[in-house]
């Protein structure tokens, strides 16, 4: 869980430190986890964002916290109230600041010059106190101070405070590397992230001893309860990856192999870029899968064919795509891989699936994707889910080996019931006859959807005019749900035929698939042909290079197949035979002058 | 802003941080009149004010505040 997934900065921490502070009782069961935190710098706000920290990672936090400044006191006495307290983790935050008062304190060149191992010593002899009886022990890196004192050359001397810490902090990374127990959490890489100007508050420290701006708590107390997460075991292991706008710029079912961006200019250089990182994650150690909404030989076509992809086809080790809704095809995954859902991560720039799958797998992680590719390597990696252990031979080689497992396994795609789920998302859908205020748009779309698109006849906005002129039924369809306004998604044109309405042209957005739009709208077609007199329904399915998504379309809605060649079927169902689908949209009161109401 | 409207835009903010909605400000109400104002919640308050008038509070003020009262004089003076 994620408390506060839509808050950053000072709400983030407001509302972490009240969680915090008011814990309710362990009333969901959730695995207990006993945290002594140690500081020399005011532990009681750290306490709090960290209870929550911990609360968000599924795990119920019982905080032992030892008064400011007594840590090595705690570390030494056997009988303090830390080990007293018996905890499994000891948390020991340090602030930078401490250590600038020794840099200042001391009274010659040579004195600098050993501060930092004479420091790192002493933090070492507090947090081997806790590792010798095999405690956990999370301790820090300081962020890089401002006082350089030297400018540029104060990085290579330890005369600089800069450069003093820079040397601390290289120490530590090798002694941790050495005590097997020992976590670092990096505040260096936090502080940067944020930048050290905003990161520290000097006025805070000097009012009461915050060692950062308290806005960035939060970052400090999720860093360390992401280490105790991961040594409880919950560790991502799986990318499963979008495709269209995630990988790739632009929409492969309709836009085609040369029509999507990757390389070539510098919007799909960006992507291109994205990949090169995704594949940097499989070589540390990531299975990749891909879950896409497409036909499944369209995407693989990109995979094979496109001389830019950086990911091949070998470097996926489940590959999904089809019609079904994410979350039962992320289900599939890890069936096929069979790892738990909580070892998934799930990239897609779509809020509608990302929400779709929290919703419905609240095991999975989900990050925000900004809306620029060129944000997406910062998101993922501001997004604190790519935590890792360690890095070993296995790691290198293990989605390989995932690829070949996957291979054997035939389990066949669940479909999964997600009535509940479109629900809650408040679908509201206006249809009309084409309006001439809609017209360019409606006019647009057919013009551009290729894959749910019965007869891809192409018909221009004059054609549309003047099949409403002449009294045929048309249709338009406009959809928002909680999340915003996706404008017009569906055009239809109809001609009566004898006692038939004629589905002439049928095109929808496919962003919009799946949702019980297509169930909507053909009971509209019904109940338009009943309003009409008219006994049944015709339509027909052309196939075209790009439709074949549509091409069982009328045998779901249990039309009769009247006629079927190759590239050509034909369809016919009564009204009287006709069974009324239910969805979960509800009709739009439509102000014209604003939109969807 | 008058002295009242400040304190108006201050008494929610001080609710909230001491965790009481019976708080009411005046200029002259001070730590010792409000539970859980301490040092460290006393931090807190004082980034609420500045995220919420755009403003920075110089350390003077943070250190030395006495009384209500000298922040709404910081928070008119700095609004200016």
């Amino acid at each position: 869980m994620n408390v506060a997934i839509d808050k950053s900065g000072l709400e983030l921490y407001r509302s972490m430190l009240q969680i915090g502070q008011s814990l309710p009782n362990n009333a969901d069961g959730l695995p207990e986890v006993r945290i002594a935190l140690l500081a020399d710098h005011a532990p009681q706000q750290l306490a709090k964002v960290l209870s929550c920290a911990v609360l968000e990672q599924g795990l119920f936090p019982l905080l032992c916290v030892a008064d400011y400044g007594t840590a090595a006191f705690q570390a030494f006495d056997p009988a303090s109230e830390t080990h007293t307290f018996r905890p499994e983790f000891v948390v020991y935050s340090t602030a930078m600041q401490k250590y600038r008062d020794r840099f200042f304190a001391a009274e010659r060149a040579q004195e600098r010059d050993t501060l930092p191992k004479r420091y790192l010593d002493e933090v070492l002899g507090v947090a081997d106190s806790f590792l010798d009886r095999g405690i956990g022990t999370i301790v820090n890196n300081f962020p890089l101070p401002l006082e350089r004192m030297f400018g540029n050359f104060g990085l290579l001397t330890s005369q600089s405070l800069y450069g003093s810490v820079f040397r601390f902090n290289q120490l530590l990374v090798e002694a941790i590397a050495k005590r097997a127990n020992c976590l670092l959490s990096d505040f260096m890489y936090l502080a940067n992230g944020a930048g050290v100007q905003n990161f520290f508050d000097e006025r805070l420290w000097q009012t009461s001893k915050y060692p950062c701006a308290n806005r960035f708590l939060p970052d400090l107390a999720r860093s360390a309860a992401r280490l105790i997460a991961t040594r409880r075991g919950k560790v991502s292991k799986v990318l499963v990856l979008d495709l269209d706008n995630t990988l790739w710029g632009g929409v492969i079912g309709d836009d085609g192999l040369e029509g999507i961006n990757l390389g070539g200019d510098a919007y799909g250089e960006a992507f291109r870029q994205f990949q090169k990182y995704i594949l940097s994650l499989r070589d540390r150690g990531y299975i990749l899968a891909v879950c896409s909404k497409n036909n499944e030989s369209v995407a693989l076509d990109a995979f094979r064919n496109h001389p830019e992809m950086v990911i091949k086809e070998t470097d996926i080790s489940v590959f999904v795509a089809n019609w079904n809704d994410k979350a039962s095809n992320i289900e599939f995954i890890a069936r096929v891989l069979n790892l738990g859902l909580d070892s998934i991560i799930f990239i897609d720039d779509s809020a509608f699936e990302r929400s779709l799958v929290r919703s419905a797998l609240p095991q999975v992680c989900v990050p925000e994707l900004p809306e620029d590719v060129t944000d997406y390597c910062a998101a993922l990696e501001q997004s604190g889910l790519l935590e890792g252990t360690g890095f070993t031979k296995e790691d290198a080689t293990r989605s390989a080996k995932y690829r070949e497992e996957a291979q054997r396994t035939t389990e066949q795609l669940k479909f999964g019931n997600i009535d509940e789920y479109l629900a809650s998302l408040e679908m509201r859908i206006d249809c009309s006859p084409f309006r001439s205020e809609d017209m360019p748009r409606i006019a647009q779309l057919i013009q551009r959807s290729n894959q749910f698109n019965f007869r891809t006849q192409r018909l221009s906005q004059a054609a549309c005019e003047k099949a409403l002129e002449a009294g045929e039924v048309t249709i338009s369809a406009r959809l928002r749900d909680k999340f915003g306004d996706y404008g017009l998604i569906a055009a239809a044109v109809c001609e009566t035929l004898d006692d038939d309405l004629f589905i002439k042209e049928f095109v929808m957005s496919c962003r919009v698939l799946k949702r019980g739009v297509e169930e909507y709208l053909v009971n509209y077609v019904f109940d338009q042909c009943r309003t009409q007199g008219l006994k049944g329904v015709r339509g027909q399915y052309l196939r075209s290079a790009k439709n074949a998504m549509v091409a069982d379309f009328y045998a779901r809605f249990e039309f009769e197949n009247t006629f079927r060649d190759n590239d050509r079927s034909d369809w016919y169902l009564s009204v009287e035979n006709y069974k009324v689908r239910s969805t979960q949209i509800g009709e739009a009161k439509i102000d014209r002058s604003r939109g969807i109401e | 802003m008058t002295d009242q409207e400040v304190l108006n835009d201050l008494t929610p903010l001080f609710r909230e941080i001491f965790r009481d909605d019976a708080i009411t400000l005046k200029r002259e109400t001070t730590a010792a009149d409000v539970e859980r104002w301490d040092s460290l919640t006393h931090i807190d308050m004082i980034m609420m004010v500045e995220a919420h008038f755009g403003i920075r509070v110089p350390t003077r003020v943070v250190a030395q505040m006495k009384a209500v009262g000298d922040l709404v004089h910081v928070i008119q003076s700095r609004l200016k």
